[in-house]
């Protein structure tokens, strides 16, 4: 009895699993039919989703440097990490926003004379900020008056204790903020590695020209050449796909794979709305159309961010991690329907990669929506150092290259003396950095000055030579 | 607590709402069934009135098909080969002198539109420009390969399904995914 007892409790238990999974199946057949095409038991269960962790915007708007002047003409650089300083230079301008204060704009010659000729400190970003919407985003009261100002750098001069300048060098406009109450000291540089160890000059002083880009006088590297592979060579397919699964979310089921000849592998979603192609020597180029609302600077700038996450993400991989900053950025259109075009830049122990082909990482952000996503990126097989060594100093490699930047500057149209070359071209150093340089022909970054001129194009030298290497327009 | 009891009441319980349930679903299926064949119905009347005869049954049933990868081989000397993949014949462009060889299928199906669907839109890429005297002689439903090139270049590349129609005015073909 018992036995027979036990046999009917089983079947029981039996058909109840039977009956339970019967249930759940009619629930899905009865809920898929009405009406929601896109069901998927996967969107309402919680494994199987990707979460990417996106940088914030924070960690990748830092200044390129921070330059303290002793008011003699010399400065120190920070070219490394700029976060302490950035959040020094918030926090006071928190304080000032706070307290009564005027705006006065300034003449550039003014403000370029209290940095330079006075104990000094500022900040720079090589590309401008909205200035109410970098208050905004660091929780600084707005100040009246700034609502269109771009800032390229912020300044604190001991001639003006009083003062913090906002500097935007690209549209030669300066203003100083002036407290009623408050009195500022320019910002200490703080001893660290990152810290360049040489003392800069301005080349108006080093060059007798009329540009204020600091130039180092006498500068050790430990900076020696490095192996590379570019990120698609190291697994091509799946990094393909992770990609392509990113950009195109659900619908990536649907999308239309198409391969040529030449090893281009391309993604489109309908007709072309959004498309991904994948070229043969690692790069990315994502289009698609956009509608919908800019988010402002931080906002746009934050959904470039969740979308590389998404597609490739940030994580620099290989022996040393690469990180990227934000190193251009450019209001596209106007209104809501307008947005930015960010480019990142690589970084590996605080100096930049520099690649004659552009940035690794450029996106346009439109109507809050990535329209444009263009990846080329590297992972460091092994990175290597030497023992410090003198480096080729800059000024005498621009003076020797000076010919050479001319006619690529001038495409090659005019001819010059030497002397006028020399001067065309120092009167157009932007910067002058020491970094690497990506050569692409054999997957090593080489250490180099990368030489920035105001027409947007860069020429890169072998560091400690001091030889051309490339250039890019 | 009686488990044996328990067990038996949960059977029954469920016994019922999966009944209920098996036969809602299928009046709904049945009821779509319905819909689609008046659908098709009031298409091809619509059709007719447009001055286009249909002498081809518009199949009255809801679909979910994948995307099909395939590649592409070419140097055919003579005309390539028709491939199916899974009965469902695999279809090019003209001007593509290229073998459609299936390779897999996308890991997801998507809803179809219906037979009925495919004509009205058929209908509605005509514009005013009806062609007149059109007769549909069949309808079926095809894998269907429209490339971007015809130089040769592309290796592989996706078909999607589409609904065919053939015509005495020749083919005319509708993607079949559901927009």
């Amino acid at each position: 009895m018992n036995g027979r007892r036990r046999i009917l409790e089983n079947f029981k238990s039996m058909i109840l699993v039977v009956l339970f999974i019967t249930t759940i199946l009619f629930l899905y057949l009865l809920w898929s039919d009405s009406g929601t095409s896109s069901f998927k038991l996967s969107g309402i269960l919680p494994f199987g989703n990707n979460e990417f962790a996106a940088p914030d915007c924070g960690s990748v708007i830092l200044p390129d440097y921070l330059a303290c002047g002793e008011g003699d003409g010399s400065f120190t650089l920070n070219i490394g990490d700029t976060a302490p300083e950035l959040a020094r230079t918030v926090e006071l301008l928190k304080t000032f926003a706070a307290s009564p204060l005027s705006v006065y704009s300034v003449s550039g010659n003014q403000c370029k004379e209290a940095l330079t000729r006075y104990k000094a400190s500022f900040l720079s970003w090589s590309y401008s900020l909205p200035f109410t919407d970098f208050c905004e985003y660091y929780g600084i009261e707005s100040i009246g008056g700034m609502e269109s100002v771009r800032m390229t750098g912020i300044g604190l001069s001991s001639a003006a204790d009083d003062s913090i300048f906002i500097i935007d060098e690209k549209n030669d406009v300066y203003y100083r903020l002036i407290s009623d109450e408050l009195r500022l000291s320019p910002l200490e540089p703080v001893p660290k590695e990152s810290f360049s160890n040489g003392i800069y000059y301005t080349a108006e002083e080093v060059l007798g020209c009329s540009s204020l880009a600091l130039l180092p006088i006498i500068e050790f590297s430990k900076q020696a050449p490095c192996r590379y592979e570019s990120e698609a060579a190291s697994g091509s397919e799946p990094v393909r796909m992770a990609m392509a699964e990113g950009a195109f979310g659900d619908t990536f089921d649907f999308v239309r794979r198409i391969t040529d000849s030449f090893g281009t592998a391309t993604y489109m979603y309908g007709y072309g709305q959004k498309t991904l192609t994948a070229t043969p020597d690692g790069s990315y180029e994502y289009k698609a159309e956009t509608s919908g609302e800019s988010a402002g600077f931080f906002g746009d700038l934050q959904t470039a961010l969740n979308f590389v996450a998404a597609c490739g993400g940030w994580e620099g991989e290989g022996v040393e991690g690469i990180s990227y900053r934000l190193a251009e950025a450019r209001s596209i259109g106007g209104g809501k329907s307008g947005g930015y075009a960010f480019s990142f830049a690589a970084y590996v122990r605080g100096r930049r990669i520099y690649s004659e082909s552009g940035y690794p990482i450029e996106l346009r952000v439109s109507a809050g929506s990535v329209e444009y996503y263009a990846r080329n990126v590297i992972e460091l097989r092994a990175f290597a150092e030497k023992d410090p060594a003198p480096v080729s100093e800059a000024a005498n490699v621009i003076a020797s290259n000076a010919g050479h930047i001319y006619k690529v500057m001038n495409d090659d149209a005019l001819s010059a003396t030497t002397d006028e070359a020399f001067s065309f071209v120092a009167d157009a150093i932007v910067s002058a950095r020491m970094g690497y340089y990506r050569y692409e022909r054999d997957d090593s970054l080489v250490p180099c000055w990368a030489v920035e001129m105001s027409d947007g194009s860069t020429f890169f030298f072998d560091l400690y030579e001091g030889l051309p290497l490339g250039f890019s327009k | 607590m009686d488990w044996s009891k328990a067990k038996t009441i949960l059977i029954i319980a469920l016994l019922i709402s999966n009944l209920f349930m098996g036969s809602l679903y299928l009046s709904r299926l049945s009821d779509r069934e319905d819909e689609l064949e008046a659908a098709a119905q009031n298409v091809v009347r619509y059709a007719q009135a447009q001055g286009i005869k249909v002498d081809a049954e518009l199949p009255a049933e809801e679909r979910r098909m994948p995307v099909l990868f395939v590649y592409l081989k070419y140097g055919q000397t003579t005309e390539a080969p028709m491939h199916e993949y899974k009965g469902v014949p695999v279809e090019a462009a003209e001007g593509l002198n290229a073998e459609i060889i299936p390779e897999s299928e996308g890991d997801t199906k998507g809803r179809l539109i219906s037979a009925s669907d495919a004509l009205l839109k058929l209908l509605d890429s005509f514009g005013n420009d009806v062609p007149q005297g059109l007769e549909i002689s069949e309808v079926s439903l095809i894998y269907w390969l429209n490339p971007l090139v015809t130089d040769g270049s592309t290796l592989e590349d996706t078909a999607v399904p589409a609904w065919k129609f053939v015509t005495n005015m020749g083919d005319y073909r509708v993607e079949a995914f559901v927009d």
